[in-house]
């Protein structure tokens, strides 16, 4: 009897360790549309539950937020408090080269800035996994966010949105391991693909052939080919580090990214969908 | 197990992965948060044996994967290890947390725990995810551990209720063991 038991517990653990192996190799290879589709049915499940505990945790969850983390608050209060003195004097400023940038961006064809319906979100929540780059936004599905969608901060390309709820999404940032973004430098043909390594590590641009014309400080941004993830044109981030090692086939480049990943109080999500 | 005490298990793990992605996920210290969602396998293996700890930590991991952007299936399959491992030694050594010391719940739950966590990071490695080996594990095991240590009690009531029966009642052995 025990022994029925036993060997019953074992084909059990056995089919569910393979079915558990089974989802993470589809996830990371090429079929990663079925877990994607997987997830999805799960998310549509379980976020209308989520979405409840978290409005109602909310005040909760940021009083603990803030009392563990009162010292860093204070300091970055003070922070932002001389930051938004000099905001104030850059907003001028600002809005005047905004004029003429939208003018620019008109003259270059690089409408997706003005033409691409967005969604501005508040970021509610940091790391959503210990092992994971991401931030979760108050915009889901109810706002038009679908899983796929880009999303922008000051500055440049902040994510992909990966999650959706009815009312929240997550977004994995372009320094998480599974990042990739197709890149080009400049307005160059040199083009590559940016990808994270983990949460304050530089992002590192591949694929890029020996003795390419890329230099430090050129700005690198999404190259929007047939069939990308991202529009054409957005910015991602700053080469900090070009080196072209001998008889290497690629060039070793790390890039910065433009958007402070380490402040995302607010974001826009790009109402664009990769193409099916 | 009947109907009644699955549905009881099931609505116990819903709630904690909801609990883990609302709440826990809020109490970050330098962006790393505990884990309580190892809890679950850990307590129905102890409860309930090997089967049921697989089987708890695969839903309770499913669930999880479903609502975090890592590999899906990964939680699963770390949870349903630890579940089995705890539900086969609890069954062939009849261990029981009834009668045990006061510190071994809290121990068993934040050792058992921890050595998910780094399995998660070590497993997310071989499989390919290289970011995993640049997490700060020094911070992140003992913020899991102790958060671990002051929930395994309640959650191990939890799934002890969801069997139906009174505290203490339920035993793996018949024989308890005075750890």
């Amino acid at each position: 009897m025990a022994t029925r038991r036993s060997r019953r517990s074992l084909t059990t653990f056995a089919v569910l360790v393979l079915s558990a192996i089974t989802l993470i190799a589809l996830s990371l290879g090429t079929s990663a549309g079925i877990t994607s589709s997987l997830r999805s049915v799960g998310s549509t499940v379980l976020s209308p539950l989520v979405d409840v505990v978290n409005a109602a945790t909310r005040p909760i969850g940021n009083f603990f937020s803030g009392a563990l983390n009162y010292g860093a608050v204070t300091s970055e209060n003070q922070k932002l408090q001389a930051q938004v003195d000099t905001l104030q004097q850059q907003r001028l400023i600002e809005k005047y080269e905004r004029q003429q940038l939208a003018q620019i961006n008109a003259l270059q064809g690089l409408g997706f800035v003005g033409s691409i319906p967005t969604v501005t979100a508040q970021t509610i929540n940091l790391n959503v996994s210990n092992f994971a780059a991401s931030i979760e936004i108050n915009q889901g599905s109810s706002s038009g966010v679908a899983v796929g969608m880009p999303v922008v901060g000051s500055g440049g390309l902040v994510g992909q949105v990966v999650i959706v709820s009815h009312s929240t999404a997550t977004v994995r940032l372009i320094d998480d391991g599974l990042s990739r973004v197709g890149a080009q430098v400049g307005t160059s043909s040199v083009q590559g693909i940016i990808n994270g390594v983990s949460s304050n590590r530089s992002l590192t641009l591949n694929y890029i052939a020996p003795n390419s014309a890329v230099s430090k400080g050129a700005v690198v941004y999404t190259n929007g080919l047939q069939g990308a993830e991202f529009p054409a044109g957005l910015p991602i981030g700053k080469v900090t580090s070009v080196v072209n090692p001998q008889n290497a086939t690629q060039m070793v480049i790390t890039v910065a990214p433009l958007a402070n990943l380490k402040s995302l109080g607010y974001v826009d999500v790009l109402l664009w969908e990769p193409p099916a | 197990m009947s109907r009644i005490n699955w549905l009881r298990l099931a609505l116990i793990v819903l709630v904690g992965v909801i609990i883990q992605v609302t709440i826990v996920t809020k109490l970050s210290l330098d962006a790393l948060h505990p884990e309580i969602i190892w809890l679950f396998p850990v307590a129905a293996g102890l409860v309930g044996g090997a089967e049921l700890g697989a089987v708890t930590g695969f839903g309770a991991g499913i669930a999880l994967d479903c609502l975090q952007p890592t590999p899906f299936g990964l939680t699963a399959l770390v949870a349903t290890l630890l579940g089995y491992a705890i539900g086969t030694i609890a069954e062939r050594n009849g261990l029981s947390l009834e009668g045990s010391s006061w510190w071994v719940t809290p121990l068993l739950g934040a050792g058992t725990s921890m050595l998910a966590v780094a399995s998660y990071g070590l497993l997310g490695y071989i499989f390919g995810e290289d970011q995993f080996a640049s997490v700060n594990y020094l911070a992140l095991l003992p913020i899991v551990g102790v958060a671990a240590a002051v929930l395994t009690i309640p959650i191990w009531m939890a799934v002890n209720w969801s069997f139906g029966e009174r505290k203490g009642q339920r035993r793996i052995s018949t024989e308890v063991s005075n750890w």
